[in-house]
């Protein structure tokens, strides 16, 4: 199936939100990464991936993920994913992805914890 | 004999007169003298000395030493005042320029009984070798030491009775004195030479020869009044052989020496002092032409000769012996060994320069005319590589697909395959064989090519295609050349074949049915000959998965080292270990049979392999879903809709579903990824099945060897971004799937995968 993307940000400039729907496999996997190269520059702190609408994700889907976090994290910012369909889900579980991640159940726990960051910082999240 | 002994022997107790300016002044001759241990009377002019003979009686003295400066009468005329007097007349006279004086010119005075020895012929000599001449003084004096120790040598072989070694030794020496103009040493070794190889006395041969190399070395010791010579620089070879490289071989460095000065202002000179040195430097530069001794320790020229000339890499060079062996016999063996020439020592260097220089001449032409050959026969084969087809990817149709390849044994040959498209659902065959090799060969097939192209577009039956061509060639075809072809229609659609054989080897079926076997009961004959033959036509049917394996008799005919045929059986048993390997990979695999039976012996024919299969084998399924795809991402997504739509019609659960796509979805793309390495042609199969409680999945493609399952986990103690890429797809497939098998078979991996229909809920 093919991958559509939606691509948000928010009122403060401080965070991007992306919506992939459809399905993140070996052959739709570079469109996502060709997609969010391009907001990864530059000093974005915060990147959500609202997964609601993917259906399906391969290797090939989770390693663009986990590359996207690395170069986040290299510039200090991080990435917050929500949403996981229960297969999807599985198969972060499955390659042992989660622990380096975070994911949150839905994008109402998602916002509380940008949230208390910022608070706790005074600032952008680290 | 030690010279100081002989000294002794030969005055036989009576003293030496020494005449010089200065007798009692330390470094004088007549202290030298006594420090030979010989007794002596000195006289400081001519007079006095005349005076000293008369008064003592010319009998007390056995030898007279004048020192060549003595100022009044001089040296000279004192000289011939004493040969005046009947008294003097026999008594030795020695002039020497000055001390120390030299034991061995004495010596020569007193042998040769006072005769006034000539002195060398330095001028005529250096002008016969082409140097200079104090470069020829210098090689004479670096040369006495060695002829004493030759002496020395030759004397304690023939008191050991040594004939053989004698013989040796007296040739060395005869040869080195030879080329530097000694030529009463020469004649005396060379008697003894003769002496020794005929058996004869040895005794007196040798006290000739110890009397002229006394000779010598006392005209070598005169030779030091010239002022030492200077080493002419040696300057860059001109003329146009200058890049030319001569090797001297000769194991006399004396020899050597003469030759390289003599030819290094017209060449780039390299020397080795024996045969094998020689070989080696052959080996590591191969020289433009050898100059070669014959007779060396070890191998002998003949042996270095011969062994040059049985490389193909060496055959060419010429070489040329240099030797003092002159005799006719000799001569002959050189020739018999391979030598271009024969030139023998003592040499005139105007004639070794003049024939060195016309061979080396006629070697740069022989190179140029083959260099252009060479280079006319490379585009040669490049223009008769791109005749035949080779983009077998565009000539896939429907389930068709073909491979070829053809390997001349020399750079063109007469071999040919073919194969196009008569329309859009036929495709026509042909494969051939010129009689002969190399460019008439090949002059030839691509005149059948073209012909056959020509005509399988007016007609699209095999028989007459063959007859057409027949009487095309036959007509025009003086040199009564040949081909035998076999040519084929193939309708892509069916796997209907049509064809007819023109004297060719029958083709073999190849497939998962049985056994290979021959396509055609009859071979039919030969095309080009005779005008007006009828060529009989056959039809078959290939089964799905059947490759028609077509090649000639290049194959079947390929030689072993040790003389053994390859022959249909054997190629037959090797195939029937493939029956059902890709056309490709069929062609790749009798190729590189053939090679492997060949082994070190030469291609002794021209090769060509066609291979056309039609369909893919297929194994009977029930209700089950066979996809066949290219290694390509979309073709992969493609089958992942095809899988997703059997299997949403067949209500198989989503969770399974989900599992079953994203191990496609990763094995695939590892396939395409890793295996095929993104060669889009590469084949994939997929087959999916559905039994009462689990999905079968099996995939199988013909890249590299690759298990899967032998591949190491990921290492999830590092965090997900620090781990290398890689293992994740295959990883992420066995958790999912229930089961996972892979084999290597048929030249394929084969990965099955089994899926649970339904799951207990606490997975």
């Amino acid at each position: 199936m093919p991958l559509t993307l939606r691509v948000s940000k928010d009122a403060d400039g401080q965070t991007v939100r992306v919506h992939p729907a459809g399905s993140l496999d070996s052959t739709t996997a570079p469109t996502l990464e060709r997609e969010l190269t391009p907001l990864i520059g530059g000093t974005l702190k915060a990147l959500v991936l609202d997964m609601e609408g993917v259906t399906f994700v391969s290797s090939a889907g989770i390693r663009v993920i986990l590359a996207a976090r690395k170069q986040l994290a290299d510039r200090g910012g991080s990435l917050l994913i929500a949403n996981l369909q229960p297969s999807v889900a599985k198969a972060f579980e499955i390659v042992r992805a989660i622990p380096d991640m975070s994911i949150f159940r839905s994008i109402d726990e998602l916002d509380d914890y940008l949230a208390a960051m910022q608070r706790k910082a005074g600032g952008p999240p680290r | 004999m030690e010279p100081r002994a002989a000294l002794a022997e030969a005055l036989g107790g009576r003293s030496v007169l020494v005449v010089e300016r200065e007798p009692d002044a330390g470094g004088s001759l007549a202290a030298s003298l006594r420090a030979l241990g010989l007794t002596v009377a000195s006289a400081g002019s001519g007079p006095e000395a005349l005076l000293r003979l008369a008064r003592e009686g010319e009998t007390a003295f056995g030898l007279v030493v004048l020192a060549g400066d003595l100022p009044g009468m001089g040296a000279a005329g004192l000289e011939r005042a004493l040969r005046g007097r009947p008294e003097t007349r026999a008594l030795p006279v020695v002039t020497l320029p000055g001390a120390p004086a030299d034991p061995v010119a004495l010596l020569g005075a007193l042998d040769g009984g006072g005769r006034a020895m000539p002195p060398f012929d330095l001028a005529g000599q250096s002008a016969r070798l082409g140097l200079a001449p104090p470069e020829l003084a210098e090689l004479l004096h670096a040369f006495a030491p060695q002829a004493v120790q030759h002496l020395a040598d030759l004397a304690q072989l023939v008191a050991a009775r040594d004939a053989a070694g004698a013989r040796r030794e007296a040739h060395t020496l005869a040869g080195a004195a030879g080329n530097l103009g000694g030529a009463a040493l020469q004649h005396a070794a060379r008697a003894l030479e003769h002496a020794a190889r005929d058996g004869g006395d040895l005794d007196a041969p040798l006290a000739a020869v110890e009397r002229a190399g006394r000779d010598l070395l006392a005209s070598i010791a005169r030779l030091a009044v010239e002022a030492p010579a200077a080493e002419r620089a040696p300057a860059a070879p001109r003329g146009e052989l200058a890049d030319r490289r001569v090797l001297v071989v000769d194991d006399v460095p004396t020899n050597v020496d003469i030759l390289a000065r003599a030819l290094r202002d017209d060449y780039r000179i390299t020397i080795a002092g024996d045969g094998e040195s020689a070989l080696r430097s052959v080996a590591h530069a191969p020289p433009d032409l050898v100059l070669l001794d014959i007779m060396m320790p070890g191998l002998d020229g003949y042996e270095v000769c011969r062994r040059l000339k049985r490389d193909p890499a060496t055959r060419d060079i010429p070489i040329v012996f240099l030797s003092s062996l002159d005799e006719a016999p000799d001569k002959a063996k050189g020739f018999e060994a391979g030598a271009a020439d024969y030139i023998t020592k003592p040499f005139e260097i105007l004639e070794v320069r003049a024939r060195v220089g016309a061979l080396l001449r006629a070697k740069a032409y022989q190179d140029a005319v083959r260099e252009l050959l060479e280079s006319e026969l490379r585009v040669a084969r490049e223009i008769q590589r791109g005749l035949v087809p080779r983009d077998f990817a565009a000539l896939t149709t429907g389930a068709v697909e073909c491979f070829a390849c053809l390997e001349p044994a020399r750079a063109v040959g007469g071999d040919l395959y073919d194969v196009f498209r008569l329309d859009d659902r036929r495709l026509c065959l042909v494969i051939g064989d010129v009689s002969g090799k190399g460019i008439p060969a090949a002059l030839f097939m691509v005149m059948t090519l073209t012909l056959i192209r020509g005509i399988a577009r007016l007609s699209g039956r095999p028989d007459e295609i063959l007859a057409r061509v027949n009487d095309a060639l036959a007509a025009d075809n003086p040199s009564s050349m040949f081909v035998t072809l076999f040519c084929a229609v193939l309708e892509t659609d069916s796997g209907r074949l049509v064809c007819a054989s023109g004297g060719h080897p029958s083709p073999l079926l190849v497939g998962p049915d049985g056994a290979p076997r021959p396509a055609l009961a009859t071979e039919g004959t030969l095309v080009g000959v005779l005008p007006g033959v009828a060529y009989p036509s056959a039809e078959l049917a290939l089964a799905p998965g059947e490759t028609l394996l077509a090649y000639t008799d290049g194959v079947t005919e390929a030689r072993s080292p040790d003389g053994g045929l390859l022959g249909d059986a054997r190629l037959r048993a090797f195939l029937d270990g493939r029956r059902t390997g890709a056309p490709r990979e069929t062609v790749a695999h009798v190729l590189a049979a053939v090679r492997t039976f060949a082994g070190t012996a030469e291609q002794a024919d021209d090769i060509a392999i066609l291979a056309v299969r039609y369909g893919t084998p297929t194994v009977p399924d029930a209700g089950g879903l066979a996809l066949e795809l290219r290694a390509t991402l979309d073709d992969l997504a493609r089958a992942s809709e095809s899988v997703r739509g059997f299997c949403e019609a067949r209500g198989v659960p989503a969770d399974a579903l989900h599992d079953v796509l994203l191990s496609l979805d990763e094995v695939v793309s590892n396939i395409v990824t890793h295996g095929y390495r993104g060669d889009a042609s590469g084949r994939i199969t997929v087959r999916l099945a559905l039994e009462s409680d689990h999905v079968r999945l099996e995939i199988r493609d013909e890249a590299a060897p690759f298990d899967p399952l032998g591949a190491a986990p990921p290492d999830f103690q590092v965090s997900a971004d620090a781990r290398p890429p890689g293992g994740l797809g295959v990883y992420l497939a066995r958790a999912l799937t229930d089961s996972m098998e892979y084999e290597r078979a048929g030249g394929e991996n084969r990965l099955r995968l089994t899926r649970a229909l339904r799951r207990p809920a606490s997975e």
